[in-house]
């Protein structure tokens, strides 16, 4: 309930200050397609020798550009989160190889702006769907459950055509769940696909 | 425009802090908690049952009563002196015994207050009335004069505890069940060991303790196993390779990769109550069956089966209850599948008719129901029990003990209800 409040003055604070700006700019949809390497910098309580940090992100972002310098829109997208891959691992239940991939697929409401050209900064919160694939003593294991996620990116862009820019993007994404957090570096495409 | 952008790049990155910032908090319990240990310990003989009988009861707080509150009860809980205090749900936890050099009773440990993080060392020596307790020759005053200190440091403030009288025999006599509540070491309480584990189960009794309530789960190849949530996280276990559902995993899955938060290992029913049976006393069990325990009731009323036969063949061993708890329509509807479920023990969570239905032993509302006297009379003139869960709110728990006629109550603050149970 916090978090919900917090986030609608937030809102609505910023959408005050920056109501009533000039009438005669335009409005646009922008699509954002990004993809780059994640991090995972969590803190593991015990780590396997073979625990890969490192996996990719995607994500596609929808942000309606109003004439305010806020806006607002929606993401979709992929992260690795973790994997791990170990032939031989030593147990209380005797000895087994073990495989397990942690991903994720964040929905977040994405809030943007942009403090100088062709530089923005974003916030999202959300909710994502984490997926843990675990094999282990000859047993397939499949779990996944929806928790809140947070981020925050920094872009910088480049225009390359009419209506669309190319840049560098860095996040950091959470899930407070299971305590994940996780930092990326990629490329990301902008398209301005309508205007009114 | 240039003033609203200045506003705006402090206050989005602001905004964005704060709310991540709030994401953090409000998922984690960490309290960072210490347990200070003494270093040293002075020889001392374990008092006997009398003698422990003798230092028993109700106190008052001569020094220290800021600290402590007016009056304090003390209890031994097998070779632990207990100090229930009604300040701040705190409590001590001490060991000791004459000591061998001196002709005086010594005891050290620790002090604590449950719901926060304050704690420290102290210490007592009997000043007066030791004869008394060791010989029950000299029926003066009893008299502990110690000290109590902050974290690990060495205690330097004076408490000073004069007995008042002893504890109500009806008050011993009569069985109320205290019963912790998971355990109730993954809570805001914060013992020493995680909820739901062996571990925890062999410390309970000493916060005062006669029952304790456990959360039962199937796994997915169908070992009952005890873990309270529905998912793997933070709040119960160290960051590790598996996260998700809780029933996704096999046993052997759960028990090799998930480690709890204070290092233990989830264990199965089976192991869990062989503990209770062979390393305490607890009388009361309560077998918390979670939605999943739906695809296991015959499996959870078999363990229970054995620890009940396991308990009847050890001799001295105290009488012990151990109930499933059937807390959803879904499960009493599959419990009635049972060959002879009628005769399964069982605790009821939801109405006098299931109850009837299931032939339960005991009835289990939730303390937002009030005491509801008439109905807990009419169980009690059919030889049936009733305990209400969970009372935390030190109001209610005096309310319910003055006004109520409970059998017992669920809680995760098992120290204050012993407070105001042996208060009385």
């Amino acid at each position: 309930m916090k978090k919900t409040i917090l986030l609608l003055v937030s809102f609505l604070f910023i959408y005050n200050i920056t109501y009533s700006q000039n009438k005669d700019s335009l409005y646009s949809l922008t699509a954002y397609v990004g993809a780059g390497y994640v991090y995972n910098v969590t803190s593991f309580d015990y780590e396997y020798a073979s625990l890969n940090r490192g996996g990719w992100n995607a994500n596609l972002r929808i942000m309606w550009k109003p004439e305010f310098l806020l806006s607002g829109g929606i993401e979709f997208g992929y992260t690795g989160v973790y994997s791990i891959d170990e032939g031989s691992v030593q147990t209380d239940s005797g000895t087994t190889s073990i495989k397990t991939t942690s991903y994720a697929y964040p929905l977040m409401i994405v809030f943007s702006m942009s403090p100088k050209e062709n530089w923005e900064v974003n916030f999202g919160t959300g909710v994502a769907f984490s997926v843990v694939k675990n094999e282990a003593f000859g047993s397939d294991a499949f779990s996944s459950n929806a928790s809140s996620t947070a981020m925050i990116s920094t872009a910088y862009y480049i225009p390359v055509m009419k209506n669309s820019v190319l840049g560098l993007e860095l996040r950091g994404t959470y899930l407070p769940k299971y305590d994940d957090y996780l930092i990326s570096l990629g490329a990301s495409f902008a398209y301005k696909f309508f205007e009114y | 425009m240039n003033s609203i952008k200045k506003k705006l790049l402090f206050i989005l990155p602001m905004a964005s802090v704060a709310i991540l910032i709030l994401f953090t908090s409000s998922c984690s319990n960490d309290l960072d908690v210490l347990f200070p240990e003494w270093e040293n310990t002075p020889a001392t003989i374990p008092l006997n049952s009398d003698q422990m009988t003798r230092m028993e009861g109700i106190y008052s707080v001569q020094a220290g009563s800021d600290q402590f509150g007016s009056s304090v009860i003390l209890q031994w809980n097998g070779d632990y002196l207990t100090v229930y205090t009604g300040k701040n749900t705190g409590y001590f936890l001490m060991q000791g015994g004459k000591l061998i050099s001196d002709p005086t009773i010594y005891v050290q440990g620790l002090w604590r207050y449950q719901n926060n993080a304050e704690t420290g060392l102290s210490q007592f020596s009997m000043t007066e009335g030791t004869d008394y307790v060791l010989n029950g020759t000299d029926s003066s005053s009893i008299v502990l004069t110690g000290t109590w200190g902050d974290g690990q440091g060495t205690p330097s403030n004076s408490v000073v505890f004069k007995y008042v009288r002893p504890i109500k025999p009806s008050l011993l006599q009569n069985k109320f069940y205290i019963i912790s509540h998971h355990g109730s070491g993954g809570g805001p309480e914060y013992l020493p060991h995680t909820e739901n584990t062996n571990e925890i189960c062999k410390i309970i009794e000493r916060y005062g303790c006669n029952g304790i309530e456990l959360d039962v789960r199937i796994s997915k190849d169908g070992v009952p196993f005890m873990y309270h949530d529905n998912t793997l996280n933070p709040r119960l276990i160290r960051k590790g390779s598996l996260v998700g559902t809780v029933e996704s995993y096999t046993y052997k899955e759960l028990q090799s990769f998930v480690v709890l938060k204070n290092g233990e290992r989830i264990p199965t029913l089976d192991a869990i109550l062989t503990t209770i049976v062979n390393e305490t006393q607890l009388e009361f069990v309560y077998v918390d069956c979670k939605p999943s325990a739906i695809n296991g009731l015959p499996a959870i009323a078999e363990v229970c089966q054995e620890a009940r036969d396991l308990a009847e063949s050890i001799p001295n061993r105290a009488p012990i209850h151990i109930y499933m708890a059937m807390t959803t329509d879904d499960l009493v509807a599959a419990f009635q599948l049972l060959p002879n479920f009628r005769d399964i023990p069982t605790i009821c969570e939801l109405t006098i008719d299931d109850l009837n239905t299931l032939n339960s032993d005991v009835w289990s509302p939730r303390f937002t129901e009030g005491t509801q006297n008439s109905e807990v009379e009419q169980l009690h003139s059919q030889g049936k029990q009733a305990i209400t869960w969970t009372v935390n709110v030190p109001g209610l728990m005096f309310q319910y003990l003055n006004e109520g006629i409970f059998d017992g109550m669920l809680t995760d603050y098992p120290t204050l209800l012993a407070y105001y149970y042996y208060g009385q």
